[in-house]
């Protein structure tokens, strides 16, 4: 029994994955309908694991796997090469996206070390300019404010 | 707001079972059949071979900090948070409507303060632009314009592209071979080296030498398209490129250091935009240009 039990498993968690990507953005927006217009459901971070439901155009539906949350996402915030990550591994591991997802490759910890060997650069800046973001639904605001369509075209 | 943080919490446990996958997913390997095998030992090769343009959403992100925090050692950031706010509305509007409108943290715009005219676009969208070439915009869709063309170069990644391709496969290939564990302080070196190598490629293609005369090109082709999606008259870039024409030639390092001649960018983008119709900026777009960028 107990020998039919673990390749069983193995093959279910397989399917499972093979199914799913992961958040490759720092927040995912989710949107109620594949356009930036839709209403905003929220955000998925990164490396939130997702299975893809549907997709059309640059956009997919997709349920975050844990809460079930479900809603529509632009198809660059998600990456299945999760799957490679599993498979690669067992080679010669050097693909770039195992290294990263890894946690591995340019992290905060090889940031750090530069900014160590390279205190005259001006990070204070660069941290100021990133937390200049605007959310999505203001960005449609400041289209349509201008008559201009986020779709594309004036309306 | 709430659903946003409930979503977080909801996933933060998730997110750390995603995260610590690489572990347990070396067990899979029993699975995969022999061809499958000798395959993904070819494709591992291959992924050596374009490195740069397998590097993910976040080490651009990483490179593009970097790349920033090197600019602005020379050069600050204008002390004007109206006109800030206002061209990181209007880049992150435009960005939202390219081919590519996610990167890892989302493109940002930054106005530096110094009279030389010219623009760089670090990877992952860090977008810094000249003072001097907004000063030399005359409207929302000049600096549209502007803008739309930096966004094509990061969305066609050519700041990646410009960094040697051994500076990362090396790093990759050393460390890479054993992919469970976390780094040593050696190799956490190894790969700040081979960090620190690429803002340099970054930074001498895109500040000092250039990019070619036909990435150039395609930045401008990228541009036509997201101006006419936001639905500004892609007209706006040939008059932007007729203002850089007239610049007078000579001073100091500038945008006509690192790109093409403007006349030659004004024939190509005419071809493309023959048949478009001009479009008249709305009141708003005329207001908030002057109200914005006034006190520059």
């Amino acid at each position: 029994m107990k020998k039919l039990l673990i390749p069983c498993l193995l093959l279910v968690s397989w399917s499972l994955w093979a199914a799913s990507a992961a958040v490759q953005v720092k927040e995912a927006s989710l949107y109620a309908e594949p356009s930036a217009t839709a209403k905003f459901l929220g955000k998925l971070p990164y490396g939130t694991v997702i299975s893809i439901l549907e997709t059309k155009g640059g956009w997919a539906r997709v349920a975050a796997q844990g809460n079930g949350l479900t809603g529509w996402v632009r198809s660059l915030s998600y990456t299945t090469k999760t799957l490679d990550l599993k498979a690669g591994a067992q080679t010669s591991g050097a693909s770039s996206t195992e290294v990263s997802l890894a946690g591995r490759g340019f992290s905060e910890e090889v940031e750090q070390d530069y900014k160590t060997k390279n205190p005259t650069l001006d990070y204070a800046d660069v941290d100021k300019m990133e937390a200049q973001g605007i959310p999505d639904p203001d960005l449609d605001g400041f289209l349509q404010d201008g008559g201009l369509n986020p779709d594309g075209g004036r309306p | 707001m709430k659903l946003t943080l409930l979503v977080r919490l909801a996933i933060v446990s998730v997110s750390f079972g995603a995260l610590s996958l690489p572990a347990h997913a070396l067990d899979f390997g029993s699975l995969i059949p022999d061809n499958k095998t000798l395959s993904l030992v070819g494709r591992s090769a291959d992924s050596l071979n374009k490195a740069n343009q397998d590097l993910t959403p976040l080490q651009q992100y990483y490179l593009g900090r970097a790349f920033g925090a090197t600019i602005l050692q020379s050069r600050k950031p204008v002390d004007n948070p109206d006109a800030l706010r206002y061209v990181n509305f209007l880049g992150q509007a435009l960005a939202l409507v390219s081919d590519q409108p996610e990167t890892y943290s989302g493109y940002r715009f930054l106005i530096l303060d110094t009279p030389e005219v010219n623009a760089f676009s670090g990877p992952g969208g860090f977008i810094l632009i000249t003072k001097g070439l907004v000063k030399l915009t005359h409207n929302e869709a000049e600096l549209a314009a502007v803008l739309a063309h930096e966004i094509g170069h990061v969305a066609l990644e050519h700041g990646v592209k410009a960094i040697q391709k051994n500076r990362l496969t090396g790093a990759w290939v050393g460390i890479g071979a054993d992919a469970a564990k976390t780094l040593g302080p050696d190799e956490v070196k190894q790969m700040t080296a081979a960090f620190e190598g690429s803002v340099t490629d970054l930074t001498t293609t895109i500040v000092n030498k250039g990019y070619s005369r036909d990435t150039e090109f395609e930045a401008d082709a990228r541009a036509v398209t997201v101006l006419r999606r936001a639905g500004y008259s892609p007209q706006a870039l040939v008059a932007m490129l007729q203002e850089l024409k007239a610049m007078p030639q000579g001073a100091g390092p500038s945008i006509a250091k690192t790109h093409p001649a403007p006349q030659d960018r004004i024939d190509r983008v005419m071809k493309l935009i023959s048949k478009d119709p001009l479009v008249t900026l709305s009141p708003t777009e005329v207001s908030r240009y002057q109200t914005a960028l006034g006190g520059l």
